[in-house]
């Protein structure tokens, strides 16, 4: 009865705290943003329920716990109540019971709350059904509760072990990151890109982690989830309630190390000198003499103190082990031979900024309450230093502390690329290290702006975490709030990369940061004449403008404005938000156009000018439009889904033109309508270029070393698009769409002849200039090259048509060209080496096996290029292959590789030629499956071809963990091979699939059914879809073997694709079925 | 030297902790006067430009203080009540931070300051121990020499004894009146015997108003011949000015124009007498009517 008197007592306390209700309201918050993700009607949802309950408990948890540690364990030493509560009747047993006790409950229900909270908004999408809630109520018993009661136990043990409270913040930040780095090493759904890096920490954490979700995670590797935990589970929870048991009776043991300072004894002598010995002196504050002592003093404060050195010794371990764990790092199975950029890469972009923005944030508030909290404040705030110079000695010291942090970095980067044998190139450091510097210092000064300005810590606190929260979390993005300004103190400047540098974005760099300069300026100016002078007492008259600042505020929005604009102008539809709002507008606007009668392009004559350093292209276009329908056209819809405005429109005929400006789609009206079969001509013009406040992406860019300009969705399209429409049937509701109610590819194509839809293929005549020293390249032939002044020149023609989706390049660079058969290949890259004669030679493997066992190549010329390190590391357009630089060129496979990575995507591309620009992709309402699948059974075919069985079977193991992985992830119910269009079906799936029908019905039967594919549905008859695959190989083979085809093509059990014996051993069903 | 007109604080939450304070003061040590929660220290912070007040203003030696408090700080000597130290800093090198911040820019010039404050104060000995280990008493001697610190004009101190033993309260007061010369020091204690002692000046404070200010002398006169001393309790208790205990004995010290009870002897009035009179409101009324 007085236990629970007293923790009702303690929940007294805890309730009338700020903190406690910040948490209470924060926990939901999260919980709340985390569950409106898009889910989708495939969703799982006890699946969808379960990873967001883990989801909850391992984002806040450890924060909520130490959070709150202090303030339920060290309120006593932090507000000089001690002696008062020592002197109590009660034991400390009694008072850490309680008090352990309360924050437990405490977190508890703040979790259940949040667990709740998620329910009733997972409800509202699938219903509110009892289910769904008994997880809820099953997850918070066996993974909220003992995770609560482990991390208030861990809370009272390390009070007891440490008294200070930035201590515990500490250690329970690093726990909280710790624990990340370790889901995201241990393949948990939650995190993006996070894998399984060992099969043994893996196993290890299914016994050991604090919130069991690793145990969870497992059983979800199989298929249909399994929600209610196994044998590893529940020694995992119960161990985890002993642990909770033990730290509360070590912590019992534990004598607290409280502020307790033994005071000085000293004999002091009764005579002391005589007071006219006192000697008064003229006091001259001197700033630069004052600025310098300050922040001297603050600085070497700060270092002295330990958990700033076992800070700075961690960073240094934390950035060499970072380094040199994943310099070589191409691809898993795929190493480099590193240099300074990989090595730098590897921190430049999450570790340094993530990390030491908190390193920041805490020496920020050590620096501006340093006063405060040693009482020293109002000793201070009366000397006659003025709060600028008391702000700059802040600053001065972060700074120090921020370089002292980049020369750590940069030892600790060295240390690693020395021992990892890697390039160095001294001359990277001093810039990727100097911009993260910068990034540190504006983040340090906005921190210290607000300590200065904000009287009460927790205020400041709170605008500090906001900052944090905008710029490290998703919240921003959740929010809506995706304008790039919305990355505080940052910009949107990508990782160099040995292929072009910095090239890709190192124009935005300075625009932004001289914003961010600018306004952080600004705010310390101000700060400097709004600051409480550490000594919080209110000054209502503080908060006048004076000229100076005024005038360097109107700079900074004048500047913020003019960035503003730019970047919208740049980029009008830079949110999915207003893309979507596009795509529902034009839909809306122009759907009537689907059933119009239009022309469609034959023909395309263009001269495309690209102006590499200007980061121009200008493309004048001469379309041949054919009506092909029976109706005559009397009217054209011509526009594109572009920020790149048509310039100019030309119809040979007598016409009139409507021009949408919103959505930049004119309306031509001809005078004498368009008579089927016949045909028109419609030039335009339109100049490309690179947005300067925005890095280069796919699939248009213009920069200096390397230039690729797609067609789609740059050029003018003719009619309405209906690849535009949106397809999310949420979003189509929430936009006012009617409902697309599209079947599944399966549904939809189960009949033979179930599509109208035609090949969108054109011929392509394309006449290119450059600058001098680059190559020009589009599709075709090139039939000649010359240069005029400054500028090279090629002409291109396609020996027929290609299907419509082109591309131009310019770049500079060596090339390797090999005449195989008919076929010029060429691959084009910085540098001729072994890699580049690999790629050729998986070209020609392709190109060999495809003309013997399916169809020849239809065209006589293919180019390979080597491109950034951007986006895609392979991708493919009619007659054009782009490989990553990086992954294609300048990796090589690990030690413990079973394949080369660089030719089974090399081949994967070159398939493409095939699966996705010969067949499939004709047909918009079918799944991507005649393209990427295909593909990669193409690449199973190849790389058993080259390298045999065994390497084929290493491919097929890679697929199958990259596979098992992603099922984890997702929380969709599985659909039909020939539906799937996520990518891990597309891609690990496929593989798994086709290495199991290459097992059991043989190359020969599948290349049979291509064949008949390409002989029923290549162009220009009409397109195939996935179905017609399938039914084309189910002509093949027997009725048992086509139930195997269903199964594995039609059917969701995944089950199917577990080898419960290596294939080589499996015997093939129509040996099988003979044995019978 | 100091002139205080209209001065008013009030505080968030409708505390009025100033009242339209008007106050001249002279050089010299001066005494503020007041029980807890009178006014005091928010009277000091404001003075030392800590918390602005609401209305008011305040000249210091021809300085506007409100609008120029930068001018003021470089004249300015402050103990406040309480005070912390930043650990792991000795108690020189504490001492030169803050003469570094007062603007003793000088090296000998510091090291001289720091040297003589350090043997003003008695901590010569301790000069190199961490300020946090120091007992009470020493980090309020501590205190005192940082404030002492660049010879301020005005010197302003909230509770300066407490936590002194008697020999350094003596030395303390000692060392006061003899810098007190061309400077004002403004001496914030409810320790009437403090004030007694060092200042010919006194105002006195109660609810944020200056009930009375003067010099001692003048504020005593009033009181004179009408102070009457009794161990036993009168029987009319309106004229208890206060009650005191000597080796646990009671003493009433009483206000009245006669005797008021056969065992009462007339006394010379104190301070105390003038403190508890003012705070005395029923025995003022009494006494005036």
């Amino acid at each position: 009865m007085l236990l629970l008197n007293l923790v009702h007592n303690e929940w007294r306390y805890l309730l009338r705290q700020p903190l406690v209700w910040l948490a209470v309201l924060l926990v939901p918050v999260t919980a709340y943003i985390f569950a409106t993700g898009i889910g989708g009607i495939d969703s799982i949802a006890d699946k969808r329920l379960q990873a967001l309950h883990m989801t909850l408990l391992m984002f806040c948890l450890p924060l909520l716990s130490g959070v709150l540690a202090p303030l339920v364990f060290l309120r006593d030493q932090n507000h000089s109540m001690t002696e008062l509560i020592l002197v109590t009747p009660l034991s400390p047993r009694q008072r850490l019971f309680t008090r352990l006790a309360a924050l437990f409950l405490l977190c508890s229900a703040i979790m259940l709350t949040g667990f709740m909270l998620m329910w009733f908004l997972l409800g509202r999408e699938f219903g509110l059904h009892a289910p769904l809630l008994a997880i809820s109520l099953w997850d918070f018993t066996l993974l909220a509760v003992p995770a609560c009661a482990f991390f208030s136990a861990l809370a009272g043990y390390l009070a007891q072990r440490f008294s200070s409270n930035v201590t515990l913040y500490a250690l329970f930040c690093s726990v909280w990151l710790g624990y990340l780095v370790l889901a995201s090493m241990t393949g948990a759904p939650m995190l993006a890109n996070s894998t399984i890096s060992s099969s043994a920490l893996f196993n290890t954490m299914r016994l050991l982690d604090p919130f069991g979700n690793t145990a969870l995670i497992a059983l979800y590797q199989n298929g249909p989830p399994h929600l209610y935990g196994d044998l590893s589970f529940y020694l995992n929870r119960i161990l985890y309630c002993l642990l909770a048991g033990g730290l509360f009776y070590i912590s019992l043991r534990l004598k607290p190390r409280g502020k307790v300072t033994k005071a000085l004894q000293v004999d002091v002598c009764p005579n002391a000198t005589q007071a006219h010995a006192y000697l008064p002196v003229t006091a001259r504050p001197t700033a630069s003499i004052q600025l310098w002592h300050l922040s001297r003093m603050a600085l070497l404060t700060l270092l002295k103190q330990r958990l700033n050195q076992l800070f700075l010794l961690g960073w240094f371990l934390l950035i060499a082990s970072e380094v040199l764990s994943g310099i070589n790092y191409a691809e898993p199975l795929s190493v480099l031979q590193p240099n300074s950029l990989d090595a730098l890469n590897r921190i430049a972009d999450d570790v340094l900024p993530l990390v030491g923005g908190f390193l920041v944030l805490l020496w920020a508030w050590q620096l501006n309450w340093r006063n405060r909290d040693t009482a020293m404040a109002e000793l201070i705030a009366t000397t006659p230093v003025r709060s600028g110079i008391l702000l700059a000695g802040h600053m001065l010291a972060l700074t120090a502390l921020i370089m002292l942090l980049m020369v750590l970095s940069a030892v600790a980067c060295l240390t690693a690329e020395w021992l990892a044998h890697s390039d160095i190139q001294p001359g990277h450091y001093p810039v990727v290290l100097g911009r993260v510097a910068l990034s540190l210092w504006l983040l340090g000064a906005l921190f210290s702006v607000f300590h200065t300005i904000c009287r009460s810590p927790l205020t400041a606190a709170a605008w500090c975490a906001g900052i944090l929260l905008m710029k490290y979390t998703p919240l921003s993005g959740k929010l809506g709030l995706t304008h790039t300004l919305w990355n505080i103190a940052g910009s949107p400047l990508q990782p160099a990369d040995a292929f072009w540098g910095a090239e890709q974005s190192q124009s935005v760099y300075w625009p932004f940061m001289t914003f961010w300069l600018l306004l952080t300026f600004s705010l310390l100016w101000l700060a400097g004449q709004w600051s409480h002078r550490t000594s919080g007492f209110a000054n209502p008259k503080r908060w006048r403008l004076t000229l100076s600042s005024g005038l360097l505020l109107a700079l900074t929005v004048g500047n913020g404005v003019n960035l503003h604009y730019h970047i919208s102008a740049e980029r009008p539809l830079m949110s999915s938000d207003l893309r979507q709002q596009w795509r529902a507008d034009y839909e809306q606007q122009y759907a009537g156009w689907a059933a119009a009668a239009q022309p469609v392009i034959s023909h395309i004559d263009a001269q495309v000018d690209i102006f590499p350093k200007q980061g121009e292209a200008v493309f004048g276009l001469n379309y041949t439009l054919e009506n092909r329908s029976s109706e005559p056209v009397s009217k054209l819809l011509v526009g594109n889904y572009s920020a790149t405005a048509i310039d100019k429109i030309e119809l040979l005929a007598v016409h009139t033109v409507s021009f949408d400006r919103k959505l930049g789609q004119y309306t031509l009206y001809l005078a004498d309508p368009l008579a089927p079969g016949d045909t028109l001509q419609l030039r335009t013009k339109l100049t490309f270029r690179q947005p300067r406040h925005w890095p280069a992406v796919m699939p248009q860019f213009v920069k200096p070393t390397f230039s690729y300009l797609r067609s789609i969705p740059l050029l003018p399209t003719i009619g309405f698009q209906v690849g535009y429409q949106l397809r999310d049937e949420q979003l189509r509701q929430q936009y006012g769409l009617a409902p697309l109610n599209l079947a599944k590819p399966s549904q939809l194509f189960a009949t033979p002849q179930s599509t109208q839809a035609t090949y969108d293929w054109v011929t392509v005549r394309s006449v290119m200039s450059t600058a001098a020293g680059q190559t020009p390249l589009a599709p075709g032939k090139r039939l000649k090259q010359w240069q005029q002044g400054s500028r090279n020149y090629a002409e291109y023609q396609t020996t027929g048509p290609v299907r419509n989706a082109l591309a131009w390049y310019s770049f500079a660079g060596s090339e390797l060209t090999r005449q195989h058969e008919n076929v010029t290949l060429t691959v084009y890259s910085p540098q001729i080496n072994a890699a580049a004669e690999l790629n050729m030679l998986a070209m020609q493997d392709t190109l060999s096996w495809m003309a013997q066992h399916v169809v020849p190549y239809r065209a006589s010329q293919l180019s390979l290029l080597a491109t950034p390190d951007m986006d895609a590391t392979g991708y493919a357009l009619p007659q054009l292959i782009m490989i990553n630089h990086r992954v294609g060129f300048r990796a090589e496979p690990a030690a413990d590789a079973g394949f080369d990575q660089r030719y089974r995507r090399a081949a994967h591309e070159t398939a493409h030629q095939w699966f996705g620009h010969d067949i499939g992709n004709s047909v918009l309402t079918d799944s991507p499956f005649l393209v990427e699948p295909l593909a990669k059974y193409l690449e199973l075919v190849l790389i058993e071809k080259r390298y045999g069985r065994e390497a084929m079977q290493a491919l097929v193991e890679y697929e199958r963990q990259r596979f098992k992985v992603a099922v984890m992830r997702s929380t969709t119910q599985p659909s039909a091979m020939v539906d799937a269009t996520a990518n891990h079906d597309l891609y690990s799936r496929a593989t798994l699939v086709f290495a199991m029908l290459r097992q059991q019905l043989g190359d020969d039967i599948i290349s049979q059914a291509l064949r008949q594919l390409w002989h029923q549905h290549g162009y220009p008859q009409t397109p195939a879809t996935s179905m017609d695959f399938v039914r084309a190989l189910q002509a093949q083979v027997n009725p048992q073997q086509q139930q195997f085809i269903a199964d594995l093509l039609l059917g969701t059990d995944l089950a199917l694709l577990e080898a419960t014996q290596p294939l080589a051993e499996a015997a093939p069903l129509a040996l099988q079925q003979a044995a019978d | 030297m100091l002139s205080i007109n209209q001065l008013s604080v009030t505080y968030a939450d409708g505390t009025r902790a100033l009242r339209d304070i008007n106050l001249q003061l002279p050089t010299g040590m001066v005494g503020l006067l007041g029980p807890n929660g009178a006014g005091k220290s928010t009277l000091m912070r404001v003075l030392s430009c800590l918390q602005p007040p609401d209305t008011g203003q305040i000249a210091f030696a021809g300085i506007d203080v409100l609008s120029q408090p930068q001018t003021l700080r470089r004249q300015l000597g402050y103990l406040p009540q309480y005070f912390g130290v930043y650990p792991h800093m000795s108690c020189y090198a504490l001492l030169l931070h803050m003469a570094v911040l007062k603007g003793i820019n000088d090296k000998a010039e510091q090291k001289k300051q720091i040297e003589t404050l350090l043997q003003l104060t008695n901590l010569s000995a301790v000069a190199n121990k961490s300020v946090a280990t120091f007992s009470g008493g020493m980090r309020q001697r501590f205190g005192i020499a940082q404030a002492l610190l660049g010879n301020p004009r005005l010197l302003i101190m909230d509770e300066p004894t407490a936590g002194l033993d008697p020999a350094e309260r003596e030395r303390l007061h000692a060392l006061l009146v003899t810098i007190s010369q061309n400077k004002l020091i403004l001496l914030s204690t409810h320790i009437v015997e403090d004030i007694e002692n060092l200042c010919p000046y006194v105002a006195l404070i109660n609810e944020g108003t200056i009930v009375e200010s003067g010099a001692v002398q003048s504020l005593l006169t009033p009181l004179q011949g009408r102070i009457w001393q009794s161990p036993q309790r009168p029987i009319d208790s309106s004229c208890i000015l206060s009650e005191s205990y000597r080796f646990g004995v009671p003493t009433y010290r009483l206000l009245s124009q006669q005797q008021p009870c056969t065992a009462a002897v007339p006394v010379a009035a104190t301070l105390q007498d003038r403190y508890f009179f003012e705070l005395s409101p029923k025995v003022a009324a009494n006494v005036v009517a």
